[in-house]
């Protein structure tokens, strides 16, 4: 009787230990050792064979590889840093409490609520070829727009509008929370020394946020290196290879070309770097 | 130092940007609906015609002329009953994680959490590897299954932190009068705990239905939900973007996670913000 009552932690414990090792864990160390194979689909089981670091040093070798990896970094600080300053830009006009606020707030945190492949899907309607409606309201302030989603410089710089239009609201709810519980000594004393308002968000608000600002900014970051969904949706990769992200190209990779030992040491160069946000991150957070 | 706006022209100027920031999260959305009730004729045309016929013949098409609304079906399937296993499951570890004496119970938690943070990417492969060995593509136990393992993490994490905010002496006492510890759990810990269980199920249940990824590879026609079916209105080689019915089917895939976020936005930011802060 008492051993049972021992044990009854870790049997409350085991299914989701047991999900995560078989679902998580297990696949993590098939792709470790599909990493340094030549595993693809189909293959006989006895022309399979280890081939060291082969499959890392081709990577960095490989133009498609590279050409992601430079899409996937522009993407990850492109759409982070613009999220940011309208995240932060919006907060701080909606600092002061006056009537309508509630409703504001919440009209503004839909697209946080909006599935991401809609989202794609939404913006491809917004910004289709030749009758886009971005365009007409450009035309009108005698701007002539892009053929944004088939030019390849302007089909990357869609889909980050997108991912923007999509995150800013969770900078601006997490900002928001920020700035309300922030003190309010600091802001009495700069008013008597005459500070401006540029000064005052420079010097007092953005260093009091700083620690906020990094999480936030890095979670966001951590997801964007990510995406899949709402570039798949929205441009297919294209035109060409325009917009193909390193998620893009392991799914390519892997599940269209069938390489999958190379594809999987893709993904664990992108699992590497994710760690490594994430390290930081967690540095950070308890460091303050 | 003074400034030279008026204050009136100030307050114009600040309502004048909220305008124009609402007009930018809430434009797209509009836009979708409006495109589709618009004739077929209307949608390419440029300049846009502002004043038109509505028609519903593209919601005709998607919802009685095609298997949209079965493949939605699947997404309320899959999702209701990964909803069911995550807490049920989360819940058993976060109290286990929460109450019991565990050897390194904050590294157990930690490390669960942590696996929250695998890109679906580094492990989708070897996941579709072992299912076509399994059996396990296009049905919907290999689906909920994955669905499930990706959800745990952070619903045990954020169970565990409901379970820590009940005193301990509530515990205490009902020991002291004999009450076995599952019993404890049973009806001393969980009713109290209910408001973080409704939080968690609506969180868990629009991450599964806003799921594509995964769904993606690891589904086909038998099983495959609206987020997966909704991409076939997308270009192929031999046609362009079926712009209409993607509009409606966008519409009826956001039509869930928006009510749910608009009525029970408290729940839903609460799990958002303690998602974000994990």
């Amino acid at each position: 009787m008492i051993k049972k009552e021992k044990l009854l932690p870790y049997y409350f414990l085991a299914p989701a230990l047991g999900i995560l090792l078989v679902l998580v864990i297990y696949p993590l160390i098939f792709s470790l050792r599909l990493s340094f194979s030549n595993f693809s689909f189909g293959m006989a089981d006895s022309a399979i064979a280890f081939v060291g670091f082969k499959n890392f040093i081709r990577m960095f070798r490989d133009s498609y590889f590279l050409n992601g990896l430079r899409l996937t970094i522009l993407y990850m600080f492109g759409t982070s840093l613009i999220a940011f300053v309208i995240g932060l830009g919006v907060s701080l006009l909606l600092q002061k409490s006056f009537f309508g606020k509630k409703v504001i707030m919440n009209i503004l945190i839909l697209p946080l609520a909006t599935t991401p492949v809609v989202v794609g899907i939404v913006w491809r309607l917004l910004l289709m070829p030749d009758y886009s409606f971005v365009n007409y309201l450009l035309s009108l302030l005698g701007i002539r727009g892009p053929q944004w989603l088939i030019t390849p410089g302007w089909a990357l710089f869609s889909v980050m509008i997108a991912y923007v239009w999509e995150w800013s609201p969770f900078f601006i709810i997490m900002l928001s929370a920020g700035l309300a519980s922030l003190p309010q000594e600091p802001y009495e004393a700069a008013k008597i020394d005459g500070a401006t308002g540029w000064q005052t968000l420079r010097f007092i608000t953005l260093p009091l946020l700083k620690p906020l600002v990094f999480l936030v900014l890095i979670i966001r970051m951590m997801d964007a290196f990510r995406v899949f969904d709402l570039v798949y949706s929205m441009t297919k990769g294209g035109p060409g290879r325009s917009t193909q992200i390193l998620s893009y190209v392991v799914y390519y990779t892997g599940i269209g070309y069938l390489e999958l030992g190379y594809a999987s040491a893709m993904s664990y160069v992108m699992l590497v770097i994710l760690v490594l946000l994430s390290i930081f991150l967690l540095k950070f957070v308890r460091s303050t | 130092m003074k400034s030279f706006i008026s204050p009136y022209l100030k307050k114009g100027l600040l309502t004048f940007l909220i305008f124009v920031i609402l007009c930018f999260a809430l434009f797209p959305i509009l836009y979708t609906f409006v495109v589709s009730i618009k004739s077929r004729v209307d949608l390419l045309t440029f300049p846009p015609k502002l004043l038109f016929k509505p028609t519903i013949e593209f919601w005709v098409e998607v919802i009685k002329n095609s298997d949209f609304l079965f493949y939605y079906k699947n997404s309320l399937i899959i999702s209701s009953i990964s909803v069911v296993v995550v807490l049920v499951v989360s819940c058993l570890a976060g109290y286990s994680l929460s109450r019991f004496n565990i050897k390194r119970k904050e590294d157990i938690a930690f490390w669960i959490l942590s696996q929250s943070m695998t890109p679906a990417v580094a492990i989708i492969l070897p996941i579709y590897t072992l299912f076509s060995r399994w059996g396990f593509v296009d049905t919907y136990h290999g689906i909920i299954l994955v669905y499930s393992a990706f959800n745990i993490p952070f619903a045990v994490w954020f169970l565990r932190s409901f379970f820590n905010e009940i005193p301990l002496e509530l515990c205490e006492a009902a020991k002291v009068d004999g009450c076995s510890p599952l019993r404890a759990f049973w009806s001393i810990d969980l009713p109290l705990v209910k408001p973080g269980l409704i939080a968690c199920a609506i969180y868990t249940f629009v991450m599964c239905l806003n799921e594509f990824f995964f769904a993606f590879i690891l589904t086909g026609t038998r099983v495959k939900p609206a987020t997966v079916a909704v991409v076939s209105y997308l270009p192929t080689d031999v046609r362009g973007t079926m712009y209409g019915q993607s509009a409606v089917a966008g519409i009826l895939i956001m039509t869930i996670p928006m009510i749910f976020f608009l009525f029970l936005q408290k729940y839903f930011v609460s799990g958002l913000i303690r998602g974000a802060i994990k």
